[in-house]
């Protein structure tokens, strides 16, 4: 229940960012507004800077809010192109079977084994630093992790009797698969994509802290906030501590609704 | 086998005048979000030593959930309300109410356990389960320890609790010579050997503790007489070291305990193998014979082998071993031949039923099959949603079954051989045990309820076997309440 | 009985193996052999009651007439032309008879493919199975997995009807809910989950799914195994109306003996992959000829109070599919067994060698100590010896192996003879064992045959369908 209202509170935000920014009090949703003259980060100040400023004078209050709703983006983008590619992958590897299954699983196997931090520079040294091309590194590292649960759940999904009398009613095989197989598999995926929504969340906050950030640093986003402030976190915390809350909370709330996701997915407890 | 000296004594307590296993207006519920489920609703019955007592019923009505109050081993959301347990003498729910605490706010029910209560509650019954009353379960892969060896586990059990039996096998064949055991052997050859001859025989030599391991040599069928022989006569030559005996002798006024010295000790290969190894390789030799003794073939290479090595029927003896290695009073024995083929059951039906006459041990046994029931069972309890409805003899219950549930249940099983058009059912299904029907809880589906029977029903005991939970029969003093 | 002549499903030859994976990569091909050489035939209207231990074959048999599973060999005929089935069944027992040489072989079995292929279920293209699975259907033992949990009572036995496309939406549903009627579903129960019904109630639901296109054919794989038995009385009440109403034939699979027979018309007994005995069931039940069915029959606990009975006690377990045992699969368990019964060396030889280790003849104290065991050929294995074999220990050796045998060791009774080749340093024995026979299925009485070399060689029940056809 928890989870739920803080993910709602952040699509919520993230949605009121990028239509009506000013209703949260956020002057430019897509850029961050510096101020020369004060580049200094300065402690939260309640009506002015509510979580005070960050280097270089920007307002670390608009700052986070449009951050939040440039990592969700970003995120959603990544998880569900991610779980779409990979669901397909696995559920027809298992469905089909034999060798198709086989070479199928083996090419997933070999995008499981490319490690997301060296691929993501690559990437980047390719295509450009970008934040829409970290997001592309990102999904083609993160969709063999759903080929592999989907078609493992396929799998055992296959093995039901009532696939079996769906093929005993004349039920052809795409029926089968698209009417029963899909649906029970969909499921546990849904539970594992708001799971890792949250992981994934951190992730790109960690690439970009590192500075894989576009070339526009002035972009809001959670984790070059974090690096920009990072030389000043000892004397001014709250230039940390604001986009790493956001962080966090958006992870654990993540985590809490993915567990209620679970229980009120089952169609079991529709009672 | 043969009766120890510790199961006659055993038999002269418990009969005829004290049961081995009473137990009395048990109540237990299991408190879920859901609510309270009354899954046992003041159950009573007795065993008496060397009975075969059965219990039937379909699925929920609490069969399984009396052997486990029984053994203590009710689950985690489950509290023994009320009511008294009393094996061999000992009370074991003498702190129920320290135990458990229901505490209901409104709506919703709430339990806590004392878990110091519990703790010695433990301690207590441990001593108990395993040794005087062990059990037998449905699922032999899940209730063998898939990552230690049959042997391993078998020997576990008799180190836990029977060490005082190995302690005097291995200090009896110290104690005897060659000559004495010339005696015994000419005596097998020529065929005169019985179990009580050998008995004398060696209680007058002053080594009884031989008993065990010679009866089992002559009993085996593989080798023949030569080799029978040859084996009884190097009996003698497994003895120990002096240091051992003295070991051992202390390790049996102890019973079992080694102080924590020896466990370090242990560890060096030395004090292992002339100590502790003794007893284990004796444990290991005895777990043998149990072996043999639920007829398992090839027992020599089943010893090394883990439990997914062996097949259902294989699994399920070792588990029958396991469960008489302590030679208890009470074998509880849970759907035992329910995950088994037709042939394999009736294999395992012959070996307890073999076991029970040999052991003389009582056997609670629990089963959704009639048929399986009316193979070895002398008594049966019919169970139906958490009450205990009717007690009877077998033939009793075939004969003349009062409760309108037992009538029904056996009149809805086809006959063997009638052709009969349609089979009798009873009419619905069985109640919800959260909000079951107040008073007789079969009064929703019964043919003949009529309007007492929205009251707690009477326990009528019809005759010394036979009794029934039901307003048909009259009334009496002993009513099943809400 | 209200069966028919007329057959409506028949099989023959089919054979069921599935390959192991032995994780090696140049490993021989392993295969378990599930299904063996396995006929049937179901009239119309009749119930046929397929009964076994686990690893016989019997669920593997029905999921095979369903085509849920590809055979490895067989065909089975649907509603077969009588004619067409005599010829092709005289073929077969042709083929069998006199077995395939150049020339003359090409014709005949290039015939028997013609038939398969124009008849036979498994070379059906994609019309003819949509045709034949409506004609066929199946309810299976588990009502917790044989409904999909996300669908709707009414959706699960609509489905069969959308994918043959019986109507339009209304029909459909209209159908749905006279079927679950006829099933004895409350209607409240018709928009509610799969988890929201009792067990008796879902197989309710999975019979009422079977029946949605009109079958002619219906396999029951274990139907009431799974519930309680008060509930089983009231799905077996409902099977036994429905099949009368509708006039259906049923192939019961069931491990439950009382119940089997309470069902069937006719029952089929399998072993390890084959069929060991058929027949109509009173007779099977009170005069079962193989010894298999007579120890599967006195081991059914029967629920009265006579306990005492003759049981038939069998040793071993079941045996294992993927190296079966020559011969009669039977053989090492049955307590009949003799010597053309399927003895290999490996069995005899082993029991050879512990009688003459044993220890319980003296007479064979004398024998040079033995070094080897060799199996040589198929039916010959040879024993070495280290050490002069004195001259009369042949004659021991042989009046030892007797005895054997008169104690009831039956592996021992499939030696032919015993030959030694001695010298001062060394002796061998060689044992040469009887050639064994596979047993087929023979008519032995009237519809009731058996698998067995107990019974006498008669007309192989192939020949009893032709005769039956020609009614």
């Amino acid at each position: 229940m928890v989870g739920v209202v803080i993910v709602l509170a952040y699509f919520a935000i993230a949605a009121i960012d990028y239509t009506f920014p000013s209703l949260i009090g956020v002057q430019n949703a897509f850029s961050m507004v510096p101020d020369y003259t004060n580049p200094v980060p300065s402690p939260p100040t309640w009506p002015i800077h509510p979580f005070g400023t960050t280097f270089p004078g920007v307002d670390l209050y608009q700052a986070v809010m449009s951050a939040i709703r440039v990592d969700l983006w970003y995120s959603l983008l990544i998880v569900l192109a991610g779980a779409s590619i990979g669901t397909i992958v696995g559920v027809l590897a298992a469905y089909a079977g034999g060798y198709f299954d086989e070479v199928l699983m083996r090419f997933t196997d070999i995008f499981l084994s490319v490690p997301y931090l060296p691929f993501a520079i690559a990437v980047a040294f390719v295509l450009g630093r970008a934040l829409d091309n970290v997001s592309i590194a990102l999904a083609i590292v993160w969709w063999p992790l759903y080929a592999r649960y989907a078609h493992g759940q396929a799998l055992s999904i296959k093995e039901n009797a009532y696939v079996e009398a769906a093929k005993a009613s004349g039920v052809g095989s795409w029926g089968i698969m698209l009417r029963h197989v899909v649906p029970n598999v969909l499921t546990p995926i849904f539970v594992q994509v708001s799971l890792d929504l949250g992981t994934v969340v951190q992730v790109f906050a960690a690439l970009t802290f590192i500075g894989f950030a576009s070339g526009n640093p002035l972009l809001p986003e959670l984790g070059t906030l974090i690096s920009n402030g990072f030389q000043y976190a000892v004397a001014a915390p709250w230039v940390v501590l604001f986009p790493g809350l956001a962080i966090l909370i958006f992870a654990i709330g993540m985590n809490l609704l993915g567990d209620g996701l679970r229980d009120a997915l089952d169609p079991r407890s529709r009672t | 086998m043969h009766l120890t000296q510790e199961a006659e004594l055993s038999i002269e307590q418990s009969s005829p005048s004290e049961p081995l296993l009473r137990v009395d207006n048990l109540r237990v519920s299991f408190v879920t979000r859901a609510g309270k489920i009354q899954a046992l609703n003041d159950i009573s019955f007795e065993m008496r030593a060397g009975e075969t007592f059965g219990f039937v019923g379909e699925t929920g009505c609490g069969k399984s959930q009396t052997a486990l109050a029984v053994m203590r081993l009710t689950p985690e959301a489950g509290v023994i309300e009320r009511g008294e347990i009393w094996f061999a003498g000992t009370n074991l729910t003498s702190n129920i109410s320290q135990e458990f605490k229901i505490i209901q706010h409104k709506n919703n029910v709430k339990l806590k356990r004392n878990k110091t209560a519990l703790k010695r509650l433990d301690q207590k019954i441990n001593e108990i389960r395993g040794k005087d009353m062990s059990m037998i379960f449905q699922e032999p892969m899940t209730s063998l320890n898939p990552v230690y060896t049959v042997g391993r586990q078998l020997s576990e059990t008799l180190l836990r609790h029977s060490v005082d039996l190995l302690v005097d096998r291995i200090l009896a064949r110290s104690d005897v010579t060659k000559e004495k055991l010339d005696g015994i052997i000419n005596a097998a050859t020529r065929g005169e050997l019985t179990q009580q001859k050998l008995h004398e025989m060696l209680q007058n030599a002053g080594c009884e503790g031989l008993e065990d391991q010679i009866w089992f040599i002559l009993s085996r069928k593989d080798i023949g007489v030569v080799q029978k022989n040859r084996r009884i006569s190097s009996l003698p030559e497994r003895k120990v070291k002096p240091l051992t005996t003295r070991f051992l002798v202390q390790l049996k006024k102890a019973n079992g305990k080694i102080p924590i010295l020896f466990v370090i000790l242990n560890k060096l290969p030395i004090v292992r193998k002339s100590l502790w190894g003794v007893i284990e390789k004796e444990a290991l030799d005895v777990s043998y014979e149990l072996l043999s003794l639920v007829n398992m073939p090839n027992a020599e290479s089943v010893l090394r082998q883990y439990p997914h090595e062996l097949s259902g029927g294989m699994r399920q003896r070792v588990m029958i071993a396991m469960a008489i290695a302590t030679r208890p009073k009470l074998v509880i024995a849970d759907e035992p031949t329910s995950a088994l083929d037709v042939t394999v059951q009736a294999q395992i039906l012959e070996l307890l039923r073999e076991l029970k006459r040999s052991f003389n041990s009582a056997i609670l046994f629990i089963s959704h099959d009639i048929g399986v029931i009316s193979e070895i069972c002398d008594r049966v309890g019919v169970m139906y949603a958490g009450n205990l409805v009717e007690v009877a003899r077998l033939d009793q219950l075939f004969a003349d079954p009062k409760h309108p549930y037992t009538q029904g249940l056996l009149a809805s099983i086809p006959k063997y051989g009638e052709k009969r058009e349609l089979l009798q059912t009873i009419e619905g299904a069985v109640p919800n045990l959260i909000d079951p029907p107040k008073g007789c809880r079969f009064r929703t589906r019964c043919p003949r309820a009529f309007e007492k029977c929205s009251l707690g029903p009477p326990w009528l005991q019809i005759d010394k076997d036979h009794g029934v939970l039901c307003w048909l029969y009259g009334d009496s003093e002993k009513h099943v309440d809400q | 009985m209200s069966t028919s002549e007329e057959i409506l499903i028949q099989g023959s030859g089919l054979k069921v193996y599935f390959p192991v994976k032995t994780g090696k990569l140049f490993a021989r091909a392993l295969y378990v052999h599930a299904v063996d050489d396995v006929n049937f035939f179901i009239k119309k209207g009749e119930v046929v009651g397929l009964v076994g231990e686990s690893g016989c074959g019997k669920t593997t048999l029905g999921r095979l007439i369903l085509r849920l599973i590809k055979p490895t060999n067989g065909a089975i005929f649907l509603e077969p032309d009588r004619d067409l089935m005599k010829r092709y069944l005289q073929l077969l027992n042709d083929l069998e008879h006199n077995p395939p040489r150049d020339g003359k072989q090409d014709e005949r079995l290039q015939e028997t493919k013609t038939i398969e292929k124009a008849h036979s279920i498994f070379k059906f293209g994609h019309k003819e199975m949509r045709k034949y699975r409506r004609n066929t259907h199946i309810v299976f033992q588990d009502p917790n997995s044989s409904l999909d949990p996300r669908m709707l009572i009414k959706d699960i036995v609509a489905e069969p009807l959308k994918a043959h496309h019986y109507g339009s939406k209304t029909e459909i549903y209209e159908r749905a809910a006279a079927l679950l009627a006829a099933c004895g579903l409350e209607a409240q129960y018709i928009n509610r989950f799969p988890h929201e019904l009792s067990g008796g109630q879902r197989q309710r639901v999975a019979v009422a799914r079977a029946l949605a296109m009109s079958p002619k054919l219906v396999i029951l794989d274990e139907p009431t195994s799974a519930l309680d038995v008060s509930v089983q009385a009231q799905v077996l009440n409902l099977l036994k109306k429905l099949k009368k109403e509708f006039n259906l034939s049923f192939l019961f699979i069931s491990h439950h003996l009382i119940v089997v027979r309470y069902m069937s018309d006719r029952i089929m007994v399998m072993y390890a992959g084959q069929v060991v005995e058929d027949g109509e069931t009173e007779e099977v039940f009170t005069n079962p000829l193989h010894p298999y069915t007579k120890a599967l029959l006195s081991a059914v606990p029967i629920p009265d109070a006579k306990t005492k009975r003759e049981r038939i006690i069998l040793e071993g377990e079941v045996p294992n599919l993927i190296e079966p045992p020559r011969g009669c699969r039977f053989h090492p368990r049955c307590p009949a067994a003799f010597e053309t019964c399927g003895w290999s060396t490996r069995e005899v030889k082993d029991s050879f060698t512990s009688t003459l280790l044993s220890g319980r003849y003296p007479t064979l104290s004398k024998l040079p100590a033995i070094e080897n065991e060799v199996e040589t050929s198929d039916l010959t294995f040879q024993v070495k010896m280290s050490g002069n074999l004195p001259p009369n220990e042949l004659a021991e050796i042989e009046k030892a192996i007797e005895t054997e045998v008169a104690r009831g060791n039956r592996a021992l009774k499939a030696i032919k003879e015993i030959k030694v080749d001695g010298s001062q340093v060394s002796s061998t024995l060689t044992v040469t064992l009887r050639a064994f026979k596979t047993p087929t299925l023979t008519l032995v009485k009237d519809h009731h045959s058996v698998a067995c070399h107990l019974y006498a060689q008669q007309e192989p029940q192939i020949m009893n369908l032709i005769t039956s056809n020609t009614a």
